[in-house]
């Protein structure tokens, strides 16, 4: 390959990495963690974790909190019916003023308490695909540049690669820190190259809309339509009508659903513009045994519920479209397959932390006291341990703050968030602060914070490991301490290493395993 | 649970494929003590690996169907094939019975030429 | 690898702002044309996005490799136009 095309690609690769890689690394950690949102949210909600009901309620029961949208003027009201991953019954409803979320116990139909939290499907979803920066879309812009310097990364990162088929498989965990670096960082990029290419482009593919506007604008007189169209909700684009009117009644109009897919039960319940004359009941089927998202939809008028529409068959180029953001949104029920992906989400995150490293590694000894080169290596531990740090640190938060906790004006929910970014920004100081000792602090802060938040489950809720494992109904918990106690096991080796080689003369460092 | 099994299969026949495919590059033959092979059995590695690829890919597709099977297969690639890495750079050794048996596909290419001249 | 301040930053500018508007022109071209053919609406604005990205990944990397900056951007300004005449004959 022609040299000079190989450097400029390794330049690219190289300043690509160092100026997008926080925000890169914070998507692909979010994003990991949002595998198991819903498992995460019956740890941080523990009144959820119930288990499931053997028959689903009535769709009436909730007709007390639709009133109670209808009199707020809301917008739309739905129902999230129970399934594998969570147990409990989800409402939402948005009003003038905020998003409204309501959870009812899925046996006996009564409104569980306030959890007090956003939990994971709250902020820690939002964050990996708008950085919680709502102000203009800017973080969904953001989201999307880095997505393509991902793209642009993997490429480019192929083409500078010079043996990518005779070091395939190439692992020297015995050799200096900086060739095991970028070993690391070659098989955390070559082999899970797949899924860094297809979940980096189905993610673009989803929020393509925002990114490409002009393109819808095109063929579209009103943008909204192509989303509606796409998704397969063409009955809602709906005229404002008068207040007044009722909703007629939701179990009704299940049956009918029911009737037409053979029994197929809803999944969501949607109803548009309640309380007004031109209102809309939708029910959605599941569809959580394919990959692909294509949800049969039927909609009702609302004060009447005769049946209005039902949702074409999408063609190919719709499938595909659907399958590609089926395989990001992973709405389907897989459990091998949501394991691996969130092993495979920590090797990405694997691949651009050694990235990081490496970078810092080859320069540490020509320019370990510049500016940049400090700024470099303060980014990394904010961006790479830190936000670890950040999320326990919410997590935490999220079992020691009381239910009822009040401070300058903010409620429990917004608190734990201020407890991440606080913590976080406090990392970044930390990296700053003291160069020398912050990988091993850092880690040490994870291990020690990982654990501190299993045993607080424990302590606060009484759902130990031993209870966890044997109910079914709570094994998203088991599962979540177990992931805290390896994450805390690997995080103490990893300290307790380092600060094995830092406590090394530097001339006693001589890679062993040279014998052959 | 029958399941988790399957996909346990899965993952060992796809394990050994990819650990078939780094035996026959030199480092690693080197690394597991073993001698190299001639081009004629690397060529037949290199095939028997990507069958056995291929057939799970076909079994993941017919036991999940198509989506999952082929999402299932693809991360089950990524994560064999990081695993025989990490033992290729930690423990060696314990690939060392697989890669002396490789040489059998040596005698097994010999046995072809042989059959085949007397055939002529 | 030394380049001059200014010339990485033309590059940058060129493969994110320019390779943009590159790509969504020409998807808007490719919308209206594909349309007016007698494709779906939706099937063609999801088409192309899907293909939008990977022509702007290729863009950016172009700007990225290439020696001659002055070429890339003649080339990027030749087609805005030429697809923006397209757009303003057909489109409206």
């Amino acid at each position: 390959m022609d040299q000079n095309f190989r450097r400029s690609m390794g330049w690219m690769h190289t300043w690509a990495g160092v100026v997008l890689g926080s925000i890169l690394f914070a998507i692909f950690w979010m994003g990991t963690l949002s595998v198991f949102d819903s498992e995460i949210d019956s740890w941080m909600e523990p009144a959820t974790r119930l288990p499931a009901a053997t028959s689903p309620l009535p769709l009436e029961t909730f007709r007390p909190s639709l009133n109670d949208a209808i009199t707020a003027k809301a917008a739309f009201w739905n129902v999230i019916m129970p399934d594998d991953r969570q147990a409990v019954v989800h409402v939402h409803y948005r009003t003038r003023q905020k998003f409204i979320t309501r959870e009812f116990d899925p046996v006996t139909g009564k409104e569980l308490p306030n959890s007090g939290t956003l939990g994971a499907t709250g902020f820690i979803f939002p964050f990996h695909y708008t950085l919680e920066i709502r102000l203009m879309n800017i973080g969904e812009w953001v989201v999307g540049l880095a997505s393509m310097s991902m793209l642009a990364l993997c490429v480019t990162g192929i083409i500078i690669h010079r043996k990518i088929f005779s070091e395939f498989f190439t692992f020297r965990p015995n050799k200096n820190s900086k060739r095991l670096l970028l070993d690391i960082h070659n098989m955390a990029g070559v082999l899970g190259l797949p899924f860094h290419i297809i979940l980096t482009f189905s993610g673009l593919i989803i929020l393509s809309a925002t990114f490409f506007p002009s393109n819808v604008k095109a063929v579209y007189p009103n943008p909204r339509d192509y989303f509606f169209e796409v998704n397969g909700l063409t009955f809602l684009p709906i005229k404002s009508g008068k207040t007044g009117a009722p909703v007629a009644s939701l179990d009704k109009a299940a049956l009918f659903a029911r009737k037409v897919w053979a029994g197929a039960e809803p999944h969501t319940i949607l109803v548009v513009n309640p309380g007004t004359t031109t209102s809309r009941m939708a029910f959605f089927r599941e569809c959580d045994r394919q990959v692909v998202v294509d949800r049969d939809v039927i909609s009702f008028e609302g004060p009447t519920g005769k049946y209005f529409s039902r949702s074409p068959t999408p063609h190919l180029i719709i499938r595909a479209e659907r399958f590609l953001s089926g395989l990001h949104l992973i709405q389907f029920h897989h459990w091998a397959l949501r394991w691996f992906y969130f092993i495979l989400g920590l090797g990405s995150c694997v691949l651009i932390g050694t990235g990081f490293l490496f970078w810092l590694e080859t320069r540490r000894k020509t320019q370990n006291n510049t500016f940049g080169f400090r700024i470099v290596e303060g980014l990394t531990s904010g961006s790479v341990t830190g936000i670890i740090i950040a999320t326990l640190i919410f997590f935490v938060a999220n079992r020691l703050l009381p239910p009822d906790a009040y401070l300058f004006g903010h409620d429990r929910a917004t608190l734990e968030v201020w407890s991440f970014y606080l913590s976080w920004l406090a990392t970044f100081l930390h990296g700053w602060m003291r160069p020398r000792q912050m990988w091993i602090e850092q880690s040490t802060t994870i291990g020690v914070l990982a654990l501190l938040a299993a045993l607080l489950n424990w302590i606060t809720t009484g759902d130990h490991p031993l209870r966890t494992l044997f109910h079914r109904y709570l094994w998203p918990v088991a599962g979540m301490d177990g992931v805290l106690v390896v994450g805390a096991a690997l995080a103490l080796i990893t300290s307790m290493r380092l600060s094995r080689r830092a406590r090394l003369p530097n001339t006693l460092r001589i890679p062993s395993g040279e014998h052959l | 649970m029958v399941s988790i099994l399957i996909y346990m299969i899965f993952y060992l026949i796809i394990f050994i494929s990819f650990s078939l495919l780094a035996l026959t590059q030199f480092p690693h033959r080197r690394a597991t003590k073993t001698s190299e092979l001639s081009q004629n059995a690397i060529f037949i590695a290199r095939l028997l690996a990507g069958f056995l690829q291929t057939s799970i890919l076909i079994m993941a597709v017919w036991h999940d169907g198509g989506g999952f099977g082929f999402l299932l297969w693809a991360c089950l690639l990524s994560l064999s094939a990081f695993s025989v890495s990490l033992i290729l750079g930690g423990r060696p050794n314990l690939l060392a019975p697989l890669a002396r048996q490789m040489v059998l596909l040596e005698y097994s290419d010999v046995n072809v030429h042989l059959n085949g001249s007397r055939n002529r | 690898m030394r380049r001059s301040r200014s010339g990485v930053f033309a590059r940058v500018i060129l493969a994110t702002g320019g390779a943009y508007f590159v790509t969504s022109s020409t998807l808007s071209v490719f919308c209206i044309i594909l349309f007016a053919s007698g494709m779906p609406r939706v099937d063609v604005v999801a088409l192309g996005m899907m293909l939008g990205f990977i022509l702007y990944l290729c863009l950016a990397l172009w700007v990225f490799s290439s020696r001659r900056l002055w070429q890339v951007l003649t080339m990027f300004v030749l087609v805005l136009t030429a697809e923006n005449c397209i757009f303003f004959v057909i489109g409206h």
